[in-house]
């Protein structure tokens, strides 16, 4: 394996300014991104969208033709994990801190913008099916389409897990595919490394605001945030020093446990009957509005609702593509062995249908607090969002026990994720090598929270939302470059095989 | 305002020639292609 330190280097020593420029000038820093991001999205919607509804596209139609029996791997591999196992590994993949700290804010927050253009009932149809669309087919399409780029090259054709690998497999030698595959693993090594930054940022005002709510006294908002971020980089930097095997996805489907709890708390403890009215309607809605949602830009609305559309839907789409090649990463390595149909559809359908029920669940008793009951939530998301989940909790039963259970999986989810996070960085930033050096893994622990930090004192989420989008953009460019290298394989391989 | 203009249409002209790149990447015969 040839080590790469240009890579190591300049990846590190970018990602590493900044994070410290965060820090030092978070004002600056996040005007910069904003500026950045804002100009992007301001005449290029259309770009980010048609990118993500083409990958969902690519998708399908990949499963439904001849080239959803090609198997990932040797005709004759068998797959590594059983299929229920797999499926649970998906979960945990796409279930991060994000869906305990938007599971009833987004839809709430939804919820109160289209007061102002529909009515009550449509609203409140509209805020889930809305937060469906964010997390759902479209999302997981940007996933299922990086993994499947890499899973395709590296078990069929032997090449190392990195961005650059299909690019230079389909053009060997040429010197364009050389500087272009060098970017590639640069633009995705900056998309994860501030991904991730923003998640331990969200992790820390969730965790540290349920603290709040389960030890009640006089807090300092910065000590108490402080001494959150300590504890997740304590407990995530030494795992990065020493190989644990399996003992993190243990941790992590430790989470996924605590948060099915959850849900199914929710579900039978809140108002049932309106919770799975809430979930098979928007589902419904969902289903009809999908495709037509996937090409929509609010050209012809008002600005208010192209500003709307810009902060959510664009903002989640980059979002999801800045975790593309981490996720991708790991639902590649766990999928040898499937065939392209087998894989997208269980990457598609089966994490779309789990993100359903829970935000129908959490949305749907937030709309029914709203709706039915005083609607103190819905304006805890105007005045602190990461509350929302927690005071949602706190109406009912056994709020003590339900408020720790979701600080623990949010706790659980960041410290997997980072150390996750920082071997696929490892990978990616030495040419490829799958066991990357602890002490590479623990630098790029380290700069990941400094990059933690530098979100944190940004201090909100939108700022966060669009250091995070900026650390993405690069990225668009990259996965439709690669999306395009597989359909060209398939192709070839069609070919040689007649 | 002219400045913004200016950004603008180079990143316009920079998408469309990215998406026109991206059909030269899928039909361009590469080095394997020219060995057969």
């Amino acid at each position: 394996m040839r080590s790469n330190p240009a890579m190591l280097l300049s990846s590190l020593s970018l990602v590493g300014a900044v994070g410290l420029w965060g820090i030092l000038d978070p004002a600056g820093a996040v005007a910069f991104s904003q500026s950045i991001v804002g100009m992007m999205f301001e005449g290029r919607g259309w770009f980010i969208m048609l990118t993500v509804t083409g990958l969902l596209f690519f998708c399908v139609v990949i499963a439904a033709s001849r080239f959803g029996e090609i198997r990932l791997g040797a005709d004759d591999d068998t797959p590594e994990f059983s299929t229920p196992a797999w499926l649970a590994m998906l979960f945990s993949a796409g279930m991060g801190v994000g869906l305990l700290f938007w599971a009833s804010a987004e839809p709430l927050t939804h919820f109160s913008f289209s007061k102002g253009y529909l009515s009550e009932p449509e609203a409140a149809s509209q805020a889930l099916t809305t937060t469906m669309f964010h997390w759902g087919l479209h999302a997981w399409a940007i996933y299922a389409a990086t993994a499947l780029c890499i899973a395709y090259f590296a078990f069929r054709r032997g090449t190392p897990m990195l961005m650059r690998a299909p690019i230079l497999n389909l053009f060997p030698g040429e010197t364009w595919a050389r500087i272009v595959g060098w970017f590639a693993d640069f633009a995705a090594i900056t998309a994860i490394a501030i991904g991730v930054g923003g998640s331990i940022a969200m992790g820390v005002f969730q965790v540290a605001d349920g603290v709040t709510v389960l030890v009640s006294g006089d807090w300092s908002g910065t000590v108490l945030t402080a001494a959150v971020f300590a504890a997740i980089v304590i407990c995530y930097l030494p795992p990065l020093l020493v190989d644990l095997g399996s003992g993190m996805s243990r941790l992590s489907n430790l989470a996924m446990t605590l948060a099915g709890f959850l849900l199914i708390f929710v579900v039978l403890f809140g108002p049932t009957e309106f919770l799975m009215n809430a979930v098979l309607s928007s589902f419904g809605d969902y289903l009809s509005q999908f495709v037509g949602r996937g090409f929509q830009t609010f050209t012809f609305y008002d600005d208010t609702l192209g500003r709307w559309f810009k902060e959510w839907t664009l903002t989640y789409m980059v979002w999801w593509i800045a975790w593309g090649p981490f996720v991708g990463v790991f639902i590649a390595r766990i999928s040898k062995g499937r065939t392209i149909r087998e894989f997208v559809l269980g990457v598609l359908v089966v994490p779309t249908v789990f993100s359903m029920l829970w935000f129908g669940a959490f949305g749907g008793i937030g709309l029914y607090d709203t709706l039915h009951g005083t609607g103190g939530l819905e304006n805890t998301t105007e005045t602190a969002i990461e509350s929302v989940t927690f005071e949602l909790l706190a109406r009912l039963p056994l709020s003590f026990i339900t408020t720790l259970a979701t600080i623990l999986a949010a706790f659980l989810f960041i410290v997997t994720s980072v150390v996750s996070a920082a071997f696929v960085l490892g990978t990616f930033s030495t040419g490829g090598n799958p066991q990357p050096a602890a002490r590479i893994r623990f630098v790029w622990g380290l700069v990941l929270a400094v990059l933690g930090a530098s979100m944190i004192v940004s201090g909100s989420m939108d700022a966060v939302r669009s250091l995070i989008a900026l650390g993405a953009l690069p990225f668009v460019f990259i996965i439709i470059l690669i999306v395009v290298c597989l359909a060209r394989a398939l192709q070839e391989e069609h070919h040689a095989d007649r | 305002m002219l400045t913004g203009d200016l950004i603008n249409t180079v990143l316009n002209v920079t998408a469309f020639a990215f998406l026109g790149a991206m059909v030269w990447v899928y039909v361009k015969p590469s080095g394997r292609d020219k060995d057969r």
